[in-house]
């Protein structure tokens, strides 16, 4: 009897060993903020169904982050998920896993079905040179512009599309606009926008304008009409409707729109956490539309990596395919970081009616934005002409540069980066 | 005598092996990569000189020394003379001169970015207090971080800011080892105050001074997290100092074998300014 007791005793604890050993724990590697809290508030979900499941969320600050990913693929030592931002998300691809396999076993549907449920340009982000699926969207954003709504009411002008016009600006409407609304509510300036090479991209875009085309070829000094693009892209920092500090001196655009100095944000669907805690009337708007109608996606995709322990990488999966469909845990995590869905028809109960508007608003951009957005974004070529443009508008800007001499800076820098590559890629 | 000569390298073992895995080995470590063509991603390529050749055609990267250079020729005699002068000033063991003390140090101990952060804020075309406080008194705003010679001008104040406190207790504590006796024979041969802190004081300092150079110089060149956070190099590249340059390569272009090339040359020019500053110090 002595023994029996000694003998369950052991049983038990042996038991309650193997239980605990029977649990797979997933690492992730994560930003911190608000991306934490929205994992955090998915997982604790996913954990009432997987109780088998646990978690440990690695904070990685953002300015190490893809440092760490990087000597993290390097040296082997990778956790099962990590979150990529976008431009990054290309080089990362062949050490992830193809989802494609695990779509139809968690989530019903075919692979087809999946890319087709999503907006196009988020489809192209996540799917491989031999179409296999190497992430998932955890959250997708779109530029797109922000105006303070008091301003444009006391200027009486309309703003489309809750504004009381439904079709976006014509690129000389635009300019005309700015310069109405700093009049009407005398303002030193109309418009902020982040020093970004994104930000130009769009810019050239919707007038027509390609820094590189689909074949990677350098085009500012070929396209005729890049110059003068360009050129009136600087004049509205000349006319004061830019504010001149954000591109010269880095001055964060926030500053001077919540504080009142700009009717508009050039920026993105990302700002609205930011902007609901000024608590003014910011209302999202539509790019305007000139030569082309088009935005600029991001954000950041989760993806499991390939650690070759098989029940690792299932689980991770299985997790990654949750937490990023829609209607699951991707609705937790967008109503916790008001970010936007990358899934078309998508409703998310969001607790602010501005989300709706940002739904809408960057669900339509993001539809009229051709592939080729994304593609030639994607190219490391692009990636690493980046810093460069950034630099050279920012010298022309503070008149320390003429266009010309920028733009043949550019080129130069384009050519050392191809030959550096070995090619357009 | 072998005994003791052993003994005392055993003793040295632990700082020395320090000094290998942490210094030397990452230098070395450098000079092997800089021959490399490396995106931390894909296993590093040989490539010879490549890396040097084009740095020779590389105009921003000298553009990046001659600006760390001039960044180096305005802040340094102001790292120098703030604080030997407020060092003077607080020298000596009284209650208020040790709150001032602690009150100059303070901006020592401050993260830089957020020390940073702050002189941005202040020095804000748009918004910063400065131009708030110059508008209000009726003259027109100064474009602080908009021009090329004011951004440079405040990166300067900034490091000087910054390091004012660390340097003053460095002269602090080579003026309170100067004897007292030298002060006296001075006033009793007839020397005024001046001329007895340039005569007597001020040669004493010799080591002290040659401290608080080498410690200004190198703060001062290496300086990153300022620059990056007050200007991000511009105006165009008029303050991307060489640190921020190589950052930039590395980090935001991920081209490392390249950013390697540039860290051994600005190691090189380094030790050229560290040797001449030694040199004229001794002279």
């Amino acid at each position: 009897m002595k023994y029996f007791k000694w003998i369950s005793l052991f049983l038990i604890a042996a038991l309650a060993v193997s239980a605990v050993a029977a649990k797979i724990k997933l690492v992730v590697w994560c930003g911190g903020g608000t991306e934490r809290e929205g994992l955090e508030a998915a997982i604790v979900e996913y954990k009432k169904q997987n109780p088998d499941v646990e978690f440990e969320l690695v904070d990685v600050p953002y300015a190490q982050y893809e440092q760490k990913v990087r000597l993290g693929i390097m040296s082997g030592d990778l956790p099962d998920l990590v979150t990529i931002t976008y431009p990054y998300a290309p080089g990362y691809m062949q050490y992830m896993i193809d989802l494609r396999p695990y779509i139809q076993k968690h989530l019903g549907i075919t692979p087809d079905q999946y890319l087709k449920a999503m907006y196009d340009v988020t489809a192209v982000r996540i799917v491989d040179t031999k179409g296999e699926i190497r992430y998932v969207p955890l959250h997708f954003t779109m530029q797109c512009l922000w105006v303070n709504a008091d301003y444009f009411k006391k200027a009486k002008i309309p703003f489309p599309p809750f504004g009381g016009r439904s079709e976006p600006w014509t690129w000389e409407e635009f300019v005309d606009v700015l310069k109405k609304v700093k009049e009407a509510n005398n303002l030193p300036y109309a418009m902020s926008m982040q020093r970004t090479a994104e930000r130009l991209f769009c810019y050239l875009g919707i007038r027509g304008v390609k820094i590189l085309d689909e074949n990677l070829e350098f085009m500012l000094d070929k396209d005729p009409r890049a110059k003068q693009v360009l050129e009136e892209f600087i004049s509205l920092f000349k006319e004061n409707l830019m504010v001149p500090a954000e591109w010269i001196a880095a001055q964060d655009p926030n500053m001077a729109f919540t504080g009142g100095l700009t009717a508009v944000l050039w920026a993105g669907s990302w700002s609205t956490l930011d902007l609901l805690k000024a608590e003014k009337n910011f209302v999202p708007a539509y790019l305007p539309k000139d030569a082309e109608w088009l935005s600029c996606e991001g954000g950041r995709f989760f993806g499991a990596f390939k650690t070759g322990k098989q029940d690792r990488e299932e689980a991770a999966a299985k997790f990654a395919l949750w937490i990023g469909w829609k209607g699951l845990g991707y609705d937790i995590y967008l109503k916790k970081t008001y970010h936007m869905s990358a899934y078309k028809e998508h409703e998310v109960d969001y607790d602010k009616e501005v989300m709706k508007q940002v739904q809408a608003v960057c669900g339509r951009l993001a539809e009229v934005t051709p592939n080729w957005v994304v593609t030639v974004r994607n190219s490391t070529v692009y990636s690493r002409l980046q810093t460069p443009i950034v630099s050279q508008m920012s010298a022309v800007i503070a008149g320390q540069m003429n266009l010309d001499e920028a733009i043949k800076n550019i080129r130069k820098e384009y050519e050392k980066l191809v030959a550096e590559l070995g090619g357009k890629k | 005598m072998k005994k003791l000569i052993n003994s005392r390298f055993l003793f040295a073992v632990p700082a020395l092996v320090f000094l290998f895995i942490f210094v030397l080995l990452p230098v070395f470590s450098v000079f092997v990569m800089s021959f490399f063509s490396w995106d931390l991603l894909s296993p590093p390529k040989f490539t010879g000189w490549d890396n040097f050749l084009r740095l020779l055609e590389d105009k921003w990267f000298w553009n990046s020394i001659w600006v760390s250079i001039k960044l180096l020729m305005m802040t340094v005699p102001m790292c120098f003379f703030v604080p030997l002068a407020l060092a003077v000033c607080l020298y000596k063991e009284t209650t208020f001169s040790k709150i001032l003390r602690a009150f100059f140090y303070w901006p020592y101990m401050m993260p830089a970015v957020a020390g940073t952060t702050m002189f941005k804020w202040l020095l804000s075309y748009d918004l910063g207090l400065l131009n708030h406080i110059i508008k209000s008194a009726g003259f027109s705003p100064v474009p602080w971080l908009l021009k090329p010679t004011p951004a440079l001008f405040a990166i300067s104040l900034l490091r000087t800011w910054g390091m004012t406190g660390l340097l003053m207790m460095m002269f602090i504590t080579g003026l309170q080892s100067v004897p007292e006796e030298f002060h006296e024979a001075a006033r009793v041969d007839g020397a005024n105050r001046w001329q007895t802190f340039w005569y007597v004081t001020f040669p004493l300092l010799k080591n002290t001074n040659l401290l608080v150079l080498t410690t200004a110089i190198a703060h001062v060149f290496r300086d990153f997290a300022g620059v990056y956070v007050l200007t991000g190099g511009g105006p165009g590249y008029s303050t991307m100092v060489t640190p921020l340059y190589i950052y930039n390569t590395a980090f935001t272009q991920w081209r490392i074998g390249y950013a390697y090339a540039m860290s051994v040359v600005f190691l090189l020019v380094s030790f050229v300014i560290a040797v001449v500053t030694l040199r004229v110090r001794e002279r």
